[in-house]
């Protein structure tokens, strides 16, 4: 039994120490919000936080989540309230297939949490491991930029 | 535990095993050094000591002040993705078999680093990559001798987008004009290009380096796979060499 912190509840899992964190999400805890695309820790798309810090789930052997706190994209609008990022992205119309972003979310919170107010080339290194194959990232980079500026509304609200 | 099964293996940060390739079946058992805080020990004193289980973005953030190692904190903070580097460790990254693109070993070995190993012993980089692939070592930590005055690490992109550099040049100045020169990524296995510094001499301008680095390309064996052709590896090397010496002497000697 592999004991953690899921989006702020204490879980519990009976899984194969060696299987990924992404895999014990989706399939055994139901959260699908994590995506397996590369499976190899290129594509950014199971980017989870541990401990605040973005790690691939997809190369994250649940058995090193043990004690833990771990953070999925499910965790960041509790009672279905975009968290401040979310709507930023929302209000420019950032999203697009939805593969990828679950991870970009995930990369991009915990960038504004360690820092608030970053610059262009802080957002562009905090996505170096996550890739979209819509559109591209500007969008993206622009609505970050626009909510650390305060020129984005502060709520889901 | 690993003395103790038959065909059990150490597991440090994972973004490798979990990757699953390589040949032949799995071990029969991992045996995790995640719970042994030792192994995630930084020494920064005038010779380094940074335990095998230290994370790359650990190793970055703690030569955040260190610029004579502005090199290796490069190759630390630059390699793969923001989320592959909090996990990765120094340790795995080395015990790793088929890794010609790890951007640490050539900064390492062009700080004439060592590979100690549980029992205490160490032994130099390069004969520990001679050695690799048997199980016998477990990698405790890696140790620089000294300080080099300057350093810098120059790694080829061909998109930007984390993926694996198709040419890697470390260059330190270990003082009184001495470079020294280390190369990832173009061979199947990262070198120090002693032909190269030997040829050079004290005379380390970034043109200089390079036009000696273009002389001595048909000694190399590149490599070739999905990411760039052998020659294409061999082609930019002089450049990335010119680029990695710039920045070198673009900083002021510690």
């Amino acid at each position: 039994m592999i004991e953690f912190r899921l989006n702020d509840r204490q879980t519990h899992v009976d899984a194969a120490p060696m299987a990924s964190l992404a895999s014990v999400l989706r399939e055994q805890l139901a959260l699908t919000g994590t995506k397996v695309a590369c499976g190899e820790g290129f594509c950014g798309s199971c980017t989870i936080l541990l401990d605040d810090q973005p790690a691939p789930a997809c190369l994250l052997p649940v058995a090193h989540v043990a004690g833990r706190a771990v953070r999925t994209v499910e965790g960041l609008a509790p009672n279905a309230r975009l968290s401040p990022l979310q709507q930023a992205l929302a209000d420019v119309d950032a999203v697009q297939c939805g593969m990828c972003f679950p991870g970009i979310v995930m990369s991009l919170t915990a960038l504004l949490e360690r820092t608030p107010r970053p610059t262009r080339p802080q957002v562009r290194d905090a996505l170096v491991g996550n890739i979209c194959r819509c559109t591209g990232y500007e969008r993206v980079v622009s609505a970050v930029l626009q909510l650390a500026d305060g020129g984005l509304r502060e709520t889901g609200e | 535990m690993l003395s103790a099964v038959e065909d059990s293996a150490p597991l440090a940060g994972g973004t490798w095993i979990m990757r699953r390739r390589g040949d032949g079946p799995p071990p029969s058992l991992y045996v995790s050094l995640q719970q042994i805080p030792t192994l995630r020990n930084l020494e920064l004193g005038a010779s380094p000591r940074f335990g095998a289980c230290v994370t790359h973005s650990s190793l970055a953030s703690a030569l955040s002040d260190a610029d004579e190692l502005a090199g290796l904190r490069d190759a630390a903070g630059r390699s793969a993705n923001p989320a592959v580097r909090n996990m990765a460790t120094i340790g795995g990254g080395l015990a790793a078999d088929a890794f010609p693109s790890s951007d640490l070993v050539p900064a390492l070995l062009a700080l004439e680093a060592a590979v100690e190993t549980a029992g205490g012993q160490s032994l130099p980089l390069e004969a520990f990559l001679e050695r690799r692939g048997g199980r016998e070592h477990l990698i405790t930590a890696v140790l620089v001798p000294a300080r080099p005055a300057r350093s810098a690490h120059a790694r080829l992109l061909l998109r930007a987008g984390g993926e694996y550099p198709v040419a890697i040049v470390s260059v330190v100045d270990g003082g009184r004009g001495r470079l020294r020169v280390a190369v990832g990524s173009v061979t199947s296995v990262a070198f120090r290009w002693l032909a190269l510094e030997a040829r050079v001499g004290a005379d380390d301008s970034p043109s200089s380096v390079a036009a000696a680095a273009q002389e001595l390309l048909p000694t190399l064996a590149p490599r070739d796979d999905v990411d760039a052709p052998a020659w294409y590896r061999a082609a930019v090397l002089p450049t990335l060499l010119e680029r990695a010496l710039t920045r070198l002497h673009d900083q002021p000697p510690a």
